[in-house]
Parts: structure tokens; sequence; C-alpha cells
């Protein structure tokens, strides 16, 4: 196992809906998580980012694992155009040691990305 | 019900303000610039290539306010006669998946419209910055004509029904990316220049859960 894992299933949500998911560590010290949420642009235009909600995780020992809970937001949703494509995040951080995992969430109508054709 | 007017992207008002004071910016500047040199310069520095060569590059700089001061007699004579398009929605925002009446008409000299286009556009915008230079670019993602005359005489008022797609994506502007929607008014005017206007409307998610 690497030293921060996130699991999610799944790793789509419904906009406004409840992102359910645990981390599990294993690191040197018990660490003082941050799940956060956040999203970024991708395509032909420079980038914008921004956070979502988060939450805070603090461990009692160097390894083991806690659930959590989001609630994902409703805009802007995952969505993929020919010049714009907003992609949301997943990130977990360990403030003690500086490990980060991350993973890609697909958040949207239905849990779907929103298409432009 | 009350109705909601909707603004054009940029007015004529302001487009004529900003070409009338550019022109008048470039051309004083071009004019202090080139006159204060001509005053500072001996008739021999002015002679053959040398000459040629600085005239040639005053040429380009008076080329430039020719073209503005081109535009700006072109925007005031559309803000002075040109028949305006006037459109109005029954709602404020419009959800994603819904449907509503457009309200549209021709104020002004409408004996002057020869052809008339309205469509419905949603439009990817983004801003990039390459080297120094700073860009814009648009992709409409989705355009559904809303009337159009084609080459008969148009009519100079109508209501349509504006339907917006439920798996779209609503109006939503982050600092160098945007998702727009307009109704994009296109006229053809007689003894006037064509206008090409965008007039700005509000998309929001569908219901309580987007």
């Amino acid at each position: 196992m690497t030293a921060l894992q996130i699991r999610l299933a799944p790793a789509s949500i419904a906009a406004g809906g409840r992102l359910d998911g645990r981390i599990l560590w294993s690191l040197a010290r018990a660490p003082e998580i941050t799940v956060r949420l956040t999203w970024q642009t991708r395509g032909k235009g420079t980038t914008d980012e921004g956070d979502g909600p988060s939450t805070e995780i603090r461990g009692t020992a160097a390894a083991g694992d806690a659930s959590f809970a989001l609630t994902a937001p409703t805009t802007p949703p995952s969505f993929s155009g020919r010049l714009i494509s907003v992609i949301w995040y997943l990130t977990a951080t360990d403030r003690v040691s500086g490990e980060t995992a991350g993973i890609e969430v697909v958040i949207g109508p239905n849990g779907r990305e929103i298409r432009l054709s | 019900m009350p109705d909601f007017p909707l603004q054009p992207e940029i007015s004529r008002a302001k487009s004529a303000r900003t070409f009338v004071l550019l022109t008048a910016f470039w051309n004083i500047v071009t004019y202090l610039v080139f006159g204060s040199f001509l005053a500072a310069a001996d008739a021999s520095d002015l002679e053959g290539w040398t000459g040629i060569g600085i005239f040639a590059f005053f040429a380009v700089f008076a080329v430039i306010g020719l073209v503005l001061a081109v535009l700006a007699v072109r925007s005031l004579v559309i803000l002075r006669y040109a028949p305006q398009p006037v459109l109005s929605l029954p709602v404020a925002t419009l959800p994603v998946g819904s449907a509503a009446n457009l309200s549209w008409h021709i104020d002004g000299q409408r004996r002057r419209v020869q052809s008339l286009a309205l469509t419905l556009e949603g439009m990817e915008e983004v801003i990039y910055t390459s080297g120094t230079d700073t860009s814009t670019d648009r992709h409409v993602f989705h355009q559904l004509s809303l009337y159009d005359s084609g080459a008969f005489q148009p009519t100079t008022e109508g209501r349509n029904r504006i339907f917006i797609p439920a798996d779209t994506m609503w109006s939503w502007s982050a600092r160098h990316n945007k998702i727009l929607w307009q109704i994009r008014v296109k006229m053809r005017l007689h003894g006037l220049p064509g206008t090409d206007e965008r007039f700005r409307f509000t998309v929001v998610p569908a219901g309580p859960v987007a």
C-alpha cells in the first residue's frame, strides 16, 4: 500500500449528492488529513480552479483508516467541451508528513459528465 | 407577467464611444509624433531611401488611423440610424430542460430591414495567453435557428419558443473560461452596414439538485 490511499465507490456522484469514501494510511506518525474536493479547467483557456467542500480526519495511529462523507457541489459540474472541460478531484493531504493522494471524480446531473458537442 | 429585457453584449452607444475615443487618441498621437518629427528633421534627412522608409513607417500608422476612423463613422451611423432589436423573456433565468417564449421586435426604421435572423446559441468562451498576447476563442456547442427571413421581406416582430436541452451545460463563468447562452440577431439593412448583435441570458441548473 502507498502511504495514503483514497477509496471511493463509485467515483461518480450526482451533483448535490453525498460522496462517501474511505482513507487508508500507513505513515511514520499519526496523520492529520484534509480531504477536499477541488475542480480545475482543462482545455485551450488559461486554467481556472476552485475549491469545494472539505473535511478533516485526525488519525490516532500511524496506520489505519477512516471513512468520510462530503456533499457534492451543484456547480460547476463535470463537463467536457471542445475548448473547456471541468474536472473534479478528491484529494487527501496529510499535514504531518506532507503525503498526498488524489483521485478524479465525476460530479454531474445523475452522476454523469455533461458532454458538449 | 413581467418581461425581462435582454441586454446586448456590447451596447451600440458603448461601441461608438470606444471607436470614437480610440480613433481620436490614435490619430492625435500619430499626428503629433509625425508632425514634431518633420519639424525637427532637416530636409536632407528625408531624401532618398531614408525618407521613403520614414514615410512608409508613418504611413502604417496613418492607415490604421484611417481604418479606425471608418469603424468610428460606421458605429456612429449604426447608433443613429440602424433599427434596434428588442428582446425579452418572461423569466429572469431559464433552467436546463425548460422552455420559454422569447418576444422580440425591431424598433426604429423597420423599413430598412432587408433580412433578419435570430439564433439561439450556447457557447464556450476561453481566454488564453500566448507569449505576451492574450486572446479569446469561442466555440458554439448548441445552435438553433429561431427565425430566418432568408430572401423574403422579414417580419419585424415575433414570438419564439426557446428550448434549453436537459443534458447541456448552464451559464457558468470562471476567470478565463465561460459558458454563455445568447440570442444572436443578424440584420442586413438597406443603405446601412449590417449588424450582428448578441443578447445574453442566464441558464441555470435544473431543479433543486442539478
